[in-house]
């Protein structure tokens, strides 16, 4: 571990798909006590279950096709959101993970993310990509309501594309489910 | 020929293993409406997301390694573990699919079962295996606090054998998932 980038302070699954066609539509979103991570997505803990998110494989829709399992955000790219959108709530672009640190860029966690949990447990996620905004969650905090088309927000979506949408994660390497906890500090490795 | 053994009355999950402690504790058992079955196990959506059953492949606490990823029960077992232990809510012993219909043995449901939908569509349950009752459900059925021995206790456990504690059913559905609800028909193959 190098440097510590904060502690989470939101864990969020997906428990149907965002899109409405191709608006963006955040109601399906839930907050969770607690993630359990695998090689296949994420589960929430809702207080009665475990709750699947949609882009594990056992969700009915799974989507993603198992290359997109997890993702992870940063309350200073909300911030920025904020700043340029007028507003952006904490957690609305569906990231699982959202960390109380900096806006970083895709070279800052080039190589991989270490969560290190409040019982000591450590885990890696790898290869962070920045995940691509598209028009439906662009217009979205555009507060358009219809799907802004792509050349009039070339702009937009530029800004939102390096990171600042976040960043999709590997998680193929965890063959058992790990747990995460909101409290939980994340590094960059 | 298929014959007609009753409707399903109860649909439920475990969300957490339920002996966790040693104990029998029925306190996670979630049930619904409807359910999602496939060869990985069994998924209910609970109001806010669908949630994996413990032995679903996907779940953190994954029991019985996705080889017995369905358990069904039938009312007339229930009348009789009430019968010989007194007070046995229906579902207490945790099947995923309870059957208004009546107990049936190994030899009865042998060559499988079927789940016939409202809209006429089936789904094989396949490789019926009576569920082997242990000795904390034995113990709770008995009202004790502690898991008794089991010398103390074979009598009650050759009574729960042979299907009373249940059946372990395999679901063979090319790898998609299908609906069932309460309601639905449950026939011998």
């Amino acid at each position: 571990m190098s440097k510590s980038l904060g502690q989470i302070v939101l864990l969020q699954i997906h428990t149907e798909s965002l899109k409405r066609g191709d608006v963006y539509d955040p109601s399906s979103l839930l907050a969770v006590e607690r993630g359990s991570i695998d090689g296949s997505g994420m589960l929430g803990w809702n207080g009665t279950g475990w709750a699947v998110d949609i882009h594990h494989e056992a969700h009915p829709r799974a989507k993603g096709g198992g290359h997109k399992a997890l993702s992870i955000g940063f309350v200073a790219h909300y911030e920025r959101m904020a700043e340029r959108f007028g507003d952006a709530p904490l957690g609305v672009a569906g990231e699982n993970i959202i960390v109380d640190g900096p806006a970083v860029s895709a070279q800052d966690v080039a190589a991989g993310l270490v969560v290190r949990t409040q019982d000591g447990a450590v885990f890696e996620f790898r290869s962070p990509m920045p995940a691509l905004a598209c028009p439906g969650f662009t217009s979205h905090l555009l507060r358009s309501a219809t799907v802004l088309p792509r050349d009039e927000i070339t702009e937009h979506l530029a800004f939102l594309s390096t990171g600042t949408r976040g960043f999709i994660l590997s998680v193929d390497h965890i063959d058992r489910p790990v747990e995460v906890s909101v409290g939980d500090e994340v590094f960059t490795r | 020929m298929s014959e007609l053994l009753g409707r399903i009355v109860r649909l439920q999950i475990q969300a957490e293993p339920l002996k966790a402690t040693g104990r029998y504790i029925p306190e996670h058992l979630v049930t619904a409406e409807k359910a999602l079955i496939g060869e990985a196990g069994i998924l209910i959506w609970d109001g806010s997301g669908w949630i994996v059953d413990a032995h679903h492949r996907s779940h953190p606490r994954a029991r019985g390694g996705g080889n017995r990823a369905l358990s069904i029960g039938f009312t007339g077992h229930y009348e009789a573990m009430a019968q010989r232990f007194d007070s046995v809510p229906v579902g207490i012993a945790g099947e995923n699919i309870i059957v208004d219909g009546p107990a049936v043995r190994m030899a009865d449901v042998g060559g499988g079962l079927l789940i016939r939908r409202s809209d006429g569509v089936e789904i094989g349950l396949e490789g019926p295996r009576p569920a082997a009752p242990c000795r904390p459900f034995t113990s709770f059925l008995l009202g004790s606090d502690s898991v008794l021995q089991r010398d103390t206790i074979q009598s009650e456990l050759a009574f729960l054998s042979d299907g009373t504690r249940g059946f372990l059913v395999s679901v063979r559905q090319a790898d998609r998932l299908v609906e069932i609800e309460v309601g639905d028909q449950v026939l011998i193959r």
